[in-house]
């Protein structure tokens, strides 16, 4: 079989049109933007009544769930947080907290790289009477990286100076990638 | 001069293999989208009772279901959804009971808590606080269709706290395929 430079010309013609009129469109269809989540729960802290804020050392850096399977987009678990690669993140965290002491409140911010985005949630206030002497703290944030950064929350008190624990197992920090 | 260059047979082969591989694309276009469900209530005269409760006034009619052939049931104790991993936030507003009184929810699936609690609706009684929201927000993964709720459960003082009809919600958010 003879193959001439017109056979040849033909056929690199077809794979550029192939390329430029399918190929684009197939790459893209196969490798669609799907959004990951990872959730981490905790392990034990005895008190959480810090005095600056403190980052929150107590991840169980086992997620109970990561639809991240090939570690491509959150390629670090730490017991300080999760690495992510670059992009739009959703961020949902709730700290379950008990006290044996009155008018305990403890704060909970967002961090990046250990510096807080600055919105506070506050919602874990625990009175201790009448059996009040649990609460959690919620706050949700969306942040956006630009370059590979570690996602976790710093923590500290609000109210009175009083002994707030941490259970295991009760807290849960989600992270969502919603954009890349 | 196209015809001089490409045989008209060629050219049809071309044409065919593009509506081909464009048909392809498009249903990989198709394979995953997000689904969003949210639901309201009907009343409940009592979420703080002492062992835990499934919530059991879901209002059966989704304010917004964007598609039912994912999450293809609500029923008055949950939303039924194929197998998939979901992002689920719970806002549950309640009303009177004794002071200091503290309603927990914790999200479902199948009747079985995941183990983060929301604790953040502390009811003082005092100076007009009557009501309050606890809200928790969860991720939860599962591989066979399964049904997404809430229990809910008196944390402090006991008394009645009811729910008002339409002032609570369930959202649910699915992220992530899991038929595989």
């Amino acid at each position: 079989m003879i193959i001439t430079k017109m056979k040849i010309f033909r056929i690199l013609f077809v794979l550029i049109l192939v390329y430029f009129f399918i190929g684009e469109r197939v790459e893209a269809a196969y490798n669609p933007f799907k959004p990951d989540i990872i959730k981490l729960t905790n392990t034990v802290l005895n008190d959480a009544d810090f005095v600056p804020f403190q980052q929150f050392d107590d991840f169980n850096t086992t997620a109970i769930v990561n639809t991240d399977t090939d570690g491509d987009v959150f390629t670090s678990v730490t017991t300080n947080g999760v690495v992510c690669i670059p992009g739009t993140y959703l961020i949902n965290i709730v700290l379950y907290q008990t006290s044996p002491d009155d008018h305990t409140s403890i704060g909970v911010e967002v961090t990046i790289d250990g510096v807080g985005t600055g919105v506070l949630g506050a919602t874990g206030y625990i009175a201790h009477s009448d059996g009040h002497n649990e609460a959690t703290t919620i706050v949700s944030d969306s942040v956006d990286l630009t370059t590979t950064s570690k996602i976790g929350f710093d923590l500290g008190r609000l109210a009175e100076n009083k002994s707030v624990a941490i259970p295991v197992g009760k807290s849960s920090i989600s992270i969502t990638r919603i954009k890349d | 001069m196209i015809y001089k260059f490409f045989s008209r047979r060629k050219l049809l082969a071309v044409l065919l293999i593009w509506v081909f591989l464009a048909t392809i694309s498009q249903a990989a276009y198709e394979l995953f989208e997000i689904t969003a469900v949210k639901v309201t209530n009907t009343a409940a005269t009592d979420v703080n009772t002492t062992a835990a409760t499934q919530f059991n006034n879901i209002n059966t009619t989704a304010v917004i279901n964007t598609n039912s052939d994912i999450c293809t049931s609500v029923s008055t104790d949950g939303v039924t959804c194929e197998a998939g991993t979901y992002m689920v936030y719970v806002s549950l507003y309640h009303e009177g009971g004794n002071s200091r009184n503290s309603v927990g929810v914790q999200v479902t699936v199948n009747g079985t808590g995941t183990g983060i609690m929301g604790a953040d609706g502390f009811v003082s009684r005092s100076n007009g606080h009557d009501e309050a929201t606890t809200t928790v927000s969860d991720v939860v993964r599962f591989t066979t269709a399964s049904k997404i709720g809430f229990f809910t459960q008196r944390l402090a003082q006991n008394g009645a706290a009811t729910a008002p009809a339409g002032q609570s919600i369930m959202r649910i958010i699915r992220l992530y395929d899991d038929h595989y």
